[in-house]
């Protein structure tokens, strides 16, 4: 069985703190995905789990048993680099083959299972060929099968599909989703990109600056964001952050205030009392126009990009500042125009104004 | 075309001509020498045609047995020599390119400042040593000094070729289930065998050539080639030039051969690191 | 990546032949054996497989000799170094005589005791200046083995050109024999090299005076240098000795010889086999020598002092096996091994082995060679400053030779120059 569990796992660099502590459980046959901008410490949790970097403090367990001190080969663990790391003087096959090859594998035996896994991902006909001789979505899938056929029990992506272009991307998202059904192994996949994680994770890891934001189902994560920076972080585009001020809380809600918007009255959340407090908007939630019960937001068209099924508009509030908006289908409005969209007060969230000390930092 | 770029094409010919020369001519001179036959070889003026004889050889092979004994101990310390040296150069190469720590970088230094010193300094002290050691006058001695005064440069080298192999592959071996030791054997050492034949190509032509330390530490069972030249050109009964550049010729062609179809590996070498990626 | 692949291979393959190379390499061989250091020469000259002069010696010990050899100077910094160890593997070496001072002959067993012991056989015999030579501090450190005594060599064709039917007697005619053979454009007169004190040691002699003697003193006659100088400068500047005289060495004399380019060199008489090897020398077989001349005042009264460098054998005194060493001595320096030595073109150290009839049948020099070693003597003695005494010498020499000073003027630079360097 291959359930993880990190406790307390810290990492040092020379006093400096990358990761500081971090407690997670993995389920067996889990697809984990650690996600968060560069720098949030994802891949070094990695390559902890990996056995690639030390663990400075707390402890870490693969299946039960203890794992700090245990070398990368004895974690029964396959891994995919951003790089996919093919060792470029072997063929295709010498490559998926190497790991078996180490273990003693039978000869007969691992060339059997290397075909299998060439077959698996139909790359068979690259088998003789060197790295060199390939192109970036066969590398991957080189890649990947060199960690398939060893048949390991957890496997671990890093940003395997960040070199490929975007309809590649999308192909090996599906593959490697499909491969996860099928062999029903544990995963654990780091990437940046918020899409590869909502559509992979049975549980999506937010991080940032070395610390776990939340942890939970992918939608849950995009409807009850525990702070402003997984709000930010999950859903594209991302969600709008308006300052507001909020005026009273009573009984679970808050009645909430700024220039060109309200008085509204919306969930609580964190917010115990009056004071500055950031309202989220979700692009998606704004529609053009009035309607009862909706909050009104009132303002010019600063740009506006549309993409036939879809409309993006880009809207200057008046007295403040920009909000985005995504308006399904096509819709014709021209820059500069007067503009009134609105949104019902239930789905818009409140944060603490301390979650965003500089609301410019949150990446898109 | 213009006159002032036939100048240029033209001193540009001039300079490679006279490179070649400076390159070419010691070499020309003392194979053709060897092939004369004695009276012509100082002759003035020079005798550029002549009737080639095998003479002088002939004599080196009969008189200088003992020349043929040093090359064969040429060869013993030049292979060991070598060896020991490419295995040492690539192990630290790999150290010191896979992990940083203040004391490595200090300790490269170090390499390199051995460097500096004169061999001479070093080599007249360990006199008393060796021969405590018992190994005064046996291949092992020259084997080690070689090999120790090239691991310093070859360490260096080494670094450089194995910072261009990418450190995923050898995480990628790790997890592959590669001990340290197959990593550097069946990732980095094919990797980077440009460089050990670069290093390689220093040693086999420094080993093959020594003088200093082979006088000092050698005697009869372990004595090379050169040492047994410097005997003929000094020898306080008369020179035989013949022989000595018939012997000088023998000492020549094994290294000659051997760089000039090393040559692209010991350019690889000499740019490492200017063409990094 | 294929064609790494392959010198990966041949890589292995390389290292593995060098393995068994080492493998298969000869052991040492044992049993009782001296390790001798010496010149290539030394070695030679006591003949090799069926012309052994050691077999005999070899059998009755059951021993071998491991020779060990260098070029002179190499030999001697290895012979001093080996000495000063706390112990040498070495028990034998060739020690030449213009090096032992005080300070190195302590480095080596005092030999005296051991002839008390076990007597060289006819010990008298051998040249009592080389015993005196190898006697430092009124002890014996060697035994001389081989002399190296200078010579006058003349090529007989190019004399006979110039119309001369005789060598030379007196220095004056050397130089006007030198000189004719240079004007009638026939070859250059006399070539010497300019880096060895040698030559200008003996100009001094054969006019009565010397640069440095036995007991020290500087310039004993500095009229007669002055001469010597003047002579030398004379031949230079009317194209006598060549022009090329500052650069020239002693290798250059043997080629110039051979090639007929000089006339004239001074060179130990060991080297007439070279310069009349029919497969190096233009002139085989013309190229003959008398001992060096006097000048003409002092023909017939007082001899020429040619300048005799001689090796003998010592013992290191941390050596092993020194019994084994002494008996090396004895056999070496008897009188059978000195003539079959002789015969293999060593210059002897026994006086009688120049009038030997074999000697004398197969190198016709011989009875000049006995009668010029006879008042022979170093070119000068050993002293802790030696060389740099040499090398201001000779820069001085140069300069009057030269034409840059005049030679008044360089005898009394030397004088003023080399004097704090004695001892």
């Amino acid at each position: 069985m291959a359930e993880l569990r990190l406790s307390g796992v810290k990492k040092d660099y020379g006093g400096h703190s990358v990761i500081k502590g971090v407690d997670l459980d993995i389920r067996h046959g889990e697809f984990v995905v650690f996600v968060g901008p560069s720098g949030c410490g994802k891949s070094t949790l990695l390559r902890m789990i990996a056995g690639l970097e030390e663990i400075s403090g707390g402890t870490l367990e693969i299946g039960g048993k203890r794992a700090n001190d245990v070398s990368p080969r004895d974690r029964g663990i396959a891994m995919v680099f951003q790089s996919y790391a093919l060792y470029p003087h072997l063929t295709v096959a010498e490559n998926m083959g190497f790991g078996l090859s180490l273990r003693k594998t039978p000869q007969a035996e691992a060339a059997k299972r290397v075909a299998r896994t060439a077959e698996i991902l139909q790359i068979t006909h690259l088998l003789d060929r060197k790295p060199s001789q390939l192109s970036g979505g066969q590398r991957q899938r080189v890649a990947i099968g060199r960690a398939i056929v060893r048949d390991p029990s957890v496997f671990l992506f890093d940003e395997p599909l960040s070199n490929l272009d975007a309809a590649l991307r999308m192909d090996m998202r599906m593959e490697i989703a499909k491969l996860h059904r099928n062999l029903g192994a544990t995963m654990i996949y780091v990437t940046h990109d918020q899409v590869e994680a909502m559509t992979l994770a049975d549980r999506i890891v937010v991080l940032n600056g070395g610390v776990v934001q939340q942890v939970g189902r992918p939608i849950d994560l995009f409807r009850n964001p525990c702070n402003a920076f997984v709000a930010g972080f999950i859903g594209s585009p991302r969600m709008n952050f308006l300052p507001v001020r909020v005026e009273s809380v009573d009984a679970g809600m808050a009645r909430v205030a700024a220039p060109g918007i309200g008085p509204v009255t919306v969930s609580a959340g964190r917010i115990a009392a009056p004071g500055q407090a950031i309202l989220g908007v979700r692009p998606q939630i704004l529609t053009p126009g009035d309607a009862e019960g909706r909050c009104l937001l009132h303002g010019r068209v600063a740009l506006l990009e549309r993409m036939g099924t879809e409309t993006l508009v880009n809207i200057r509030l008046t007295d403040g500042p920009s909000v985005l908006a995504v308006v399904p289908g096509d819709l014709e409005l021209s820059p500069d125009q007067d503009i009134s969209f609105s949104f019902s007060p239930s789905d818009a969230r409140l944060f603490p104004a301390s979650d965003l000390p500089d609301p410019s930092a949150i990446p898109h | 075309m213009r006159a002032e770029t036939v100048l240029i094409r033209l001193g540009k010919a001039v300079a490679v001509v006279a490179i070649l020369f400076w390159s070419l001519f010691p070499i020309v001179f003392i194979v053709s020498s060897s092939l004369k036959p004695g009276q012509d070889i100082f002759a003035v003026p020079p005798q550029w045609t002549f009737q080639p004889t095998t003479q002088h050889y002939v004599t080196l092979w009969t008189q200088w047995g003992v020349f043929f004994q040093g090359l064969a101990n040429s060869a013993i310390v030049t292979v060991g020599a070598t060896l020991l040296a490419v295995i040492a150069s690539t192990c630290a190469g790999y150290v010191f390119s896979r992990h940083a720590a203040r004391w490595l970088e200090l300790s490269i230094v170090g390499l390199i400042a051995v460097r500096l010193i004169p061999p001479i300094v070093v080599t007249l002290p360990l006199f008393p040593i060796v021969n405590r050691l018992g190994l005064a006058d046996t291949h092992l001695v020259l084997i080690i000094l070689y090999a120790t005064f090239f691991v310093s440069l070859g360490t260096v080298l080494m670094r450089t070729f194995i910072d261009q192999i990418p450190r995923d592959l050898d995480e990628a071996a790790a997890i592959d289930g590669a001990s340290r030791l197959t990593i550097l054997r069946r990732v980095i050492v094919p990797l980077a065998a440009p460089g050990i034949l670069a290093v390689a190509v220093f040693v086999v032509v420094f080993a093959w050539n020594e003088f200093l330390f082979a006088f000092i530490f050698t005697g009869t069972n372990a004595k090379t080639a050169p040492l047994v030249i410097s005997e003929m050109i000094g020898s306080i009964d008369g020179v035989d030039w013949g022989v000595l550049f018939a012997a000088s010729t023998v000492q020549l062609a094994p290294v000659l051969i051997f760089v000039i179809l090393m040559n692209r590996y010991l350019v690889a070498g000499l740019t490492a690191g200017a063409t990094k990626g | 990546m294929k064609t790494l692949q392959t010198n990966r291979r041949g890589f292995l393959a390389g290292a593995t032949a060098t393995l068994a190379l080492i493998a298969a390499a000869p052991s040492l061989a044992a049993g009782k054996t001296l390790n001798i250091l010496s010149h290539r020469v030394h070695q030679t000259s006591l003949g090799e497989g069926e012309a052994d002069l050691m077999a005999a010696w070899k059998q009755s010990n059951d021993a071998d000799l491991a020779f060990t050899t260098f070029d002179s100077n190499p030999l001697m910094d290895r012979l001093f170094r080996e000495a000063s160890l706390p112990e040498t593997e070495f028990g034998l070496g060739y020690l030449v005589d213009n090096r032992p001072t005080s300070e190195i002959a302590k480095l080596f067993e005092p030999l005296d005791p051991w002839m008390e012991k076990d007597a060289i056989a006819d010990f008298a015999d051998i040249a009592p200046g080389l015993i005196k030579g190898m006697t430092i501090d009124g002890k014996l450190i060697g035994i001389p083995v081989r002399t190296a005594t200078q010579a006058l060599f003349y090529n007989q064709d190019l004399l006979e050109q110039a119309g001369f039917s005789a060598p030379p007697a007196t220095l004056e005619e050397l130089v006007a024999q030198a000189r004719k053979i240079t004007d009638d454009k026939i070859a250059t007169g006399m070539i010497l090299a300019s880096d060895l004190a040698v030559f200008p040691v003996m100009f001094a002699r054969a006019f009565g005076g010397d640069f440095l003697t036995p007991d020290f003193k500087l310039l004993p006659d500095p009229a007669a240098m002055e001469q010597a100088l003047t002579v030398l400068a004379g031949m230079f500047a009317n194209g006598a000795l060549p022009r090329s005289y500052a650069t020239t060495k002693n290798d250059d004399q043997v080629t110039w010889m051979q090639q007929g380019r000089a006339a004239f060199t001074v060179l130990p008489f060991a080297r007439a086999a070279q310069l009349n090897d029919p497969e190096q020398s233009k002139f085989s077989g013309r190229i003959t020598a008398v001992g060096f001349p006097v000048a003409e005042a002092l023909a017939g009264k007082t001899p020429m002092a040619t300048v005799v460098e001689a090796w003998a054998m010592v013992i290191p005194a941390n050596a092993k096996d020194k019994d084994l060493a002494w008996s090396y001595i004895k056999q070496v320096a008897s009188p059978e091994t000195t003539l079959g030595m002789a015969l293999n073109g060593n210059g002897p150290a026994r006086v009688s082995t120049f009038s030997d009839p074999q000697l004398v049948a197969k190198n016709p020099l011989a009875t000049i060679e006995a009668e010029a070693l006879a008042n022979g003597r170093g070119a000068f003695p050993p002293f802790p400053e030696a060389a740099r005494a040499q090398a201001l010498f000779l820069e001085e020499v140069q300069l009057a030779v030269l034409g840059r000073k005049s030679p008044a003027e360089a005898v009394e630079a030397i004088a003023a120059r080399v004097a704090p360097l004695l001892p």
